[in-house]
């Protein structure tokens, strides 16, 4: 607790100096170190999960296990990319998050339709 | 200075609920038996994961260009997530995945059976069978309709 | 209904054209006057006006959204609970009176509501096989999709 508190307030001082800096036109409001400090706690569980999904991978007893995990890996890298949007305030990182969103489905469908053709070629 | 605040408090629940999603779709794929549980935990992860997330953006940024983005993504989301999903149980089935034990029934691969005229093959087994046998069957499809073999 | 939200984005498009005027506030200021002279049209016509339309399609929307809410809420309970409580079914449902298009739209929504998912259609578009999640009652599952199936008939496609 005591931890999280001092980091609560190295955040603010850090953003304080630089809400001052850069005053033009933006006012930033009292709760942004808050949602600054929820960003990174973000960043973090969203690699915890991909972390997980990589063990799905490796350890998936069917190949459309492996498949979903990899879809579901994608999602968890378009909310990184949406959590970075956040913490930049920068437009460009959305751009990002769409592609791979679509690479992600792409695959997905790419390999169900390498599962549903797999029984028929080995025996028909 | 007030609206900016009020965005942040918007912004820091979606925020919240969004992440909160995303990592419990990330437990729910590896804690679930089998890979029809675990499209439903990815199929949680990008409705209501990626949505709290966009709209943690569009009230902390707020500029009609990050709204239009944010609006994209989450429609692309909703259209392409549930496409994925059938089609990877579908293949799935196809490929013979075998299912989790304590499944209940399994109707598709009864007309599977019917209609390629072997003896239904999937009896119900596990802790739950008489539950199964216990219900009137409803009555199926006709067994002459041809079932793809396609995914 | 699709064409007439076309011809409401249209008409917002030749509004701020004409205004030369891309901010915000005038956007929803055409797009209003659009839907206004849209409501004015159908007027003339037999059927649902264009704002009872986007009103029966709003209300299945919140609908949808407290179904979606409620569902991912429980899957996670699932999910972060120790142990495994659910009693997986795959199951089948009619589908008979629906078109392809509402037959598309339908799986979407089952299959993007957590607890269901979509695994089949059988080839005649009859029957709609889904796996859900919490079936230990088929009945009372069968139910659940048959309300979500009966408000979309009703609401979005009239």
């Amino acid at each position: 607790m005591n931890a999280l508190c001092s980091t609560i307030l190295m955040l603010a001082q850090e953003t304080a100096g630089h809400g001052a800096a850069a005053a033009d036109g933006h006012v930033a409001s009292p709760l942004q170190p808050v949602l600054f400090f929820i960003l990174e706690l973000g960043a973090i569980l969203a690699i915890v999960g991909m972390m997980l999904c990589l063990y799905r991978m490796v350890k998936g007893p069917h190949l459309a296990d492996r498949v979903l995990s990899g879809d579901t890996l994608a999602y968890q890298v378009v909310g990184l990319v949406i959590l970075l949007t956040v913490r930049m305030e920068s437009t460009t990182y959305l751009d990002g998050a769409l592609v791979v969103a679509i690479i992600g489905f792409a695959s997905t469908l790419a390999f169900a339709q390498y599962i549903g053709n797999l029984k028929r070629q080995t025996n028909p | 200075m007030i609206w900016a605040t009020i965005g942040d408090i918007f912004s820091i629940f979606f925020a919240l609920a969004g992440m909160f999603f995303m990592f419990v779709g990330a437990i729910g794929v590896v804690r679930l038996p089998d890979a029809y549980n675990r499209l439903h935990a990815t199929s949680k992860c990008s409705t209501l994961g990626i949505m709290g997330l966009a709209l943690a953006a569009v009230f902390h940024v707020g500029t009609l260009a990050v709204t239009t983005k944010a609006i994209m993504t989450v429609v692309f989301a909703f259209v392409a997530s549930p496409v994925g999903s059938h089609m990877l149980a579908k293949a799935a089935h196809i490929d013979g995945m075998k299912p989790w034990d304590r499944q209940l029934s399994d109707e598709l691969q009864q007309d599977k059976d019917r209609q390629s005229g072997k003896s239904p093959s999937n009896a119900p087994r596990g802790l739950n069978a008489p539950t199964q046998a216990k219900g009137a069957k409803p009555a199926g499809p006709d067994p002459t309709a041809r079932m793809s073999a396609a995914v | 209904m699709i064409w007439a939200f076309l011809l409401n984005l249209f008409l917002t498009v030749v509004y701020v054209m004409l205004t030369a005027n891309t901010s915000t506030p005038n956007v929803i200021i055409g797009f209003a006057i659009g839907f206004f002279v849209i409501f004015l049209y159908g007027l003339t016509r037999e059927g649902p006006t264009y704002p009872g339309k986007v009103w029966r399609l709003m209300r299945f929307s919140v609908y949808f959204i407290k179904i979606l809410t409620q569902a991912n809420i429980k899957i996670a309970w699932e999910c972060i609970t120790p142990g495994l409580t659910q009693t997986p079914r795959i199951l089948r449902h009619d589908v008979s009176d629906l078109n392809d298009t509402q037959l598309t739209v339908l799986a979407n929504s089952i299959t993007l509501t957590p607890g269901t998912l979509v695994v089949d259609v059988s080839d005649d578009h009859k029957w709609l096989y889904v796996h859900c999640m919490y079936a230990q009652d088929r009945s009372s599952a069968i139910a659940e999709l048959r309300d979500l199936h009966d408000r979309l008939k009703q609401e979005v496609f009239t």
